[in-house]
């Protein structure tokens, strides 16, 4: 891996991410997945999600990513609320970077094919692939750049998509349980490339995890159960 | 990263499906491509030995839809047709299709008017022409001479009469290659139909304008009741064997088509369901849906694009066979006009774009979340 520039605190006090009142609810609303959810997430912030299965947090991180729209309240990007964003799709692709557990990587397209993928459709940007090759070289996959997901490892795997959230230098990241599926040495790699990467672009990262080591590197942890904070950062709510 | 590559990517990664799909396109293609080219030659071949001949005018039946005109005695009408302006010349011609071998499919059998124009044409390869109305004789073209294995000197056997070929003959019409020529009475006399033909060529001189010749088609339609003077290309285009061809033709075409359309509806339906989590994947990488349309169509236009190509080669490759089978030799001269090809490949394309719009629009609604969620 490329030696990383100097790191510096990233944060400010302008909230990036604010919900007022977030639920969703499915099946007729027999099942809350999130009930009344209130947060505030600071530009620059590393939050880590927490909680058993089925207490909301993936359920939070597809709402904050537009993959499912709330039943009710509201969710702020920048103080706009998301009801008034006309073209969800446009905001993914520019302002939202998703980093999967399993990866997700399309086996027929090569490493740097994958990275490519969000700038697809992508009006007037002709440096794709520049980008794309540095931020690979920036996650040491440099001599993988033809490879096919298949002859990856699975950290490999998992670096190539967080270069593929990063493509597009996007303001948050959201990860979903991105090292669920590795060992504890790719693991603790592939955190420290979504840490350094965050102090160097000044990312917002929201990951969902319930693993407390991993969410340990976070700068603050929100813990939740049945469809609601219950603390954050140790503190009760 | 370019969409038409990805496009490509995801259908050689189903190599069987892909393969499939392809061979059901191309073979319907083929279909569309032998059957309009067979038609479209057969009219074309009948046209090229009329116009050969020189003939401005056909006066026949009324009937004339028939697969040979119905016979007629033509000294009943020849002579008002002589009288008519501008007409120089009125010949008569008999056809018949006989089996002359045992070993060979039918042949064409011509009867023409001895010494007139009709023969002007022909070029004479070997032998000689008939020498009076009444020598029984026969010439022959040289695809005739090919199937039958005849040479000058032979004999040919029509009707239960043994004639000698005396000459072989080259035309530049492939019906004429194929067939028999006779003076008009000897074949007359062996059909039983004694002063009898099924159409009247008319030469017209020189002067002829196409008002004359509407004003000669009229006087013969108020003249001559229950005949009908025609240009050769009406009297082809009005053939029963023509017609039948190319309704056949337009049947395949719709049919091919509607098939064709199914099989890539049926195929990227199949693709966009094992592919939900992917599409679920790009929409969440911030994928436009039309974006997603985009690459379904793009993969169903790749597919029935090439099918489209593949079946035109086919198409005229099967043609090329029919040709070449001995019960088709010399009835058959597949006609292949490149816009029609190019038209085909707009059809195969169309129809990729159709067969694929549903599925597309269904990727596209694609829930990104719950897409995710499928194993």
């Amino acid at each position: 891996m490329k030696p990383l520039s100097p790191i510096c605190s990233v944060t400010t006090s302008t909230p990036v991410l604010s919900s007022r009142n977030l639920t969703l609810h499915f099946d007729q609303g027999r099942t809350k997945a999130l009930n009344g959810v209130d947060i505030e997430i600071i530009e620059g912030e590393f939050v880590a999600v927490t909680g058993p299965s089925g207490c909301g947090k993936s359920s939070l991180l597809n709402l904050i990513g537009t993959l499912d729209q709330a039943s009710s309240g509201e969710l702020f990007f920048r103080q706009q609320p998301y009801s008034s964003m006309t073209d969800l799709s446009e905001f993914r692709r520019e302002q939202v970077g998703f980093v999967f557990q399993s990866f997700h990587l399309i086996p027929t397209l090569t490493t740097l094919g994958n990275v490519l993928l969000p700038t697809v459709g992508r009006a007037g940007d002709h440096n794709a692939t520049a980008r794309a090759t540095a931020l690979l070289q920036q996650m040491g996959l440099e001599s993988r750049l033809d490879h096919f997901p298949s002859q990856l490892s699975g950290g490999e795997r998992q670096r190539v998509a967080i270069a593929r959230a990063l493509i597009n230098d996007p303001t948050i990241i959201l990860a979903d349980e991105p090292t669920g599926s590795l060992d504890s040495e790719n693991a603790s790699h592939v955190l420290d490339v979504i840490a350094n990467m965050r102090l160097r672009k000044s990312l917002t990262v929201v990951m969902v995890t319930h693993d407390p080591n991993v969410a340990a590197r976070a700068d603050r942890e929100i813990c939740m159960r049945d469809g609601k904070i219950v603390t954050d950062n140790g503190v009760n709510l | 990263m370019n969409l038409l590559r990805f496009a490509f990517d995801n259908l050689t990664r189903r190599p069987a499906r892909t393969t499939l799909t392809l061979s059901a396109i191309a073979l319907g293609i083929a279909a569309i491509v032998a059957l309009t080219a067979i038609a479209w030659g057969f009219e074309a071949s009948w046209q090229k030995a009329n116009d050969a001949r020189g003939t401005d005018l056909i006066v026949t039946k009324l009937a004339s839809e028939n697969t040979m005109p119905s016979p007629f005695v033509a000294e009943k009408v020849r002579p008002d047709l002589l009288k008519l302006p501008h007409v120089q010349e009125v010949v008569g011609l008999l056809s018949e299709m006989l089996t002359v071998s045992y070993d060979a499919p039918p042949m064409f059998v011509f009867g023409w008017q001895f010494d007139s124009y009709l023969w002007d044409h022909l070029q004479l390869i070997d032998g000689r022409w008939p020498q009076s109305p009444d020598d029984a004789v026969i010439v022959i073209g040289t695809l005739a001479a090919e199937l039958l294995q005849k040479k000058t000197g032979d004999t040919i056997e029509i009707e239960g009469v043994a004639l000698p070929v005396v000459g072989i003959f080259q035309s530049s019409a492939l019906v004429e290659n194929g067939a028999l020529i006779l003076p008009l009475l000897q074949v007359q006399q062996l059909t039983d139909k004694p002063g009898k033909v099924n159409v009247l060529n008319l030469q017209l001189d020189a002067s002829v304008t196409t008002t004359d010749v509407a004003h000669i088609k009229a006087q013969v339609r108020a003249t001559l009741p229950g005949f009908v003077a025609i240009t050769s290309g009406e009297l082809v285009s009005q053939n029963a064997v023509v017609r039948i061809s190319k309704a056949m033709s337009n049947a395949t075409i719709l049919i091919a088509s509607l098939v064709g359309a199914l099989v890539v509806f049926n195929t990227m339906l199949m693709s966009i369901s094992e592919r939900t989590r992917e599409i679920g994947v790009l929409l969440a990488l911030g994928w436009h849906p039309r974006t997603v349309i985009k690459l379904i169509i793009s993969e169903s236009a790749m597919l029935t694009l090439a099918g489209g190509i593949i079946g035109i080669l086919l198409g005229i490759l099967l043609t090329i066979g029919l040709e070449h089978i001995e019960l088709m030799r010399g009835k058959i001269d597949g006609l292949f006009s490149p816009p029609f090809l190019l038209a085909v490949l707009g059809l195969s394309i169309i129809l990729g774009i159709l067969g694929g719009l549903y599925p597309a629009i269904k990727a596209a609604r694609t829930h990104p979340s719950q897409a995710l969620r499928q194993e």
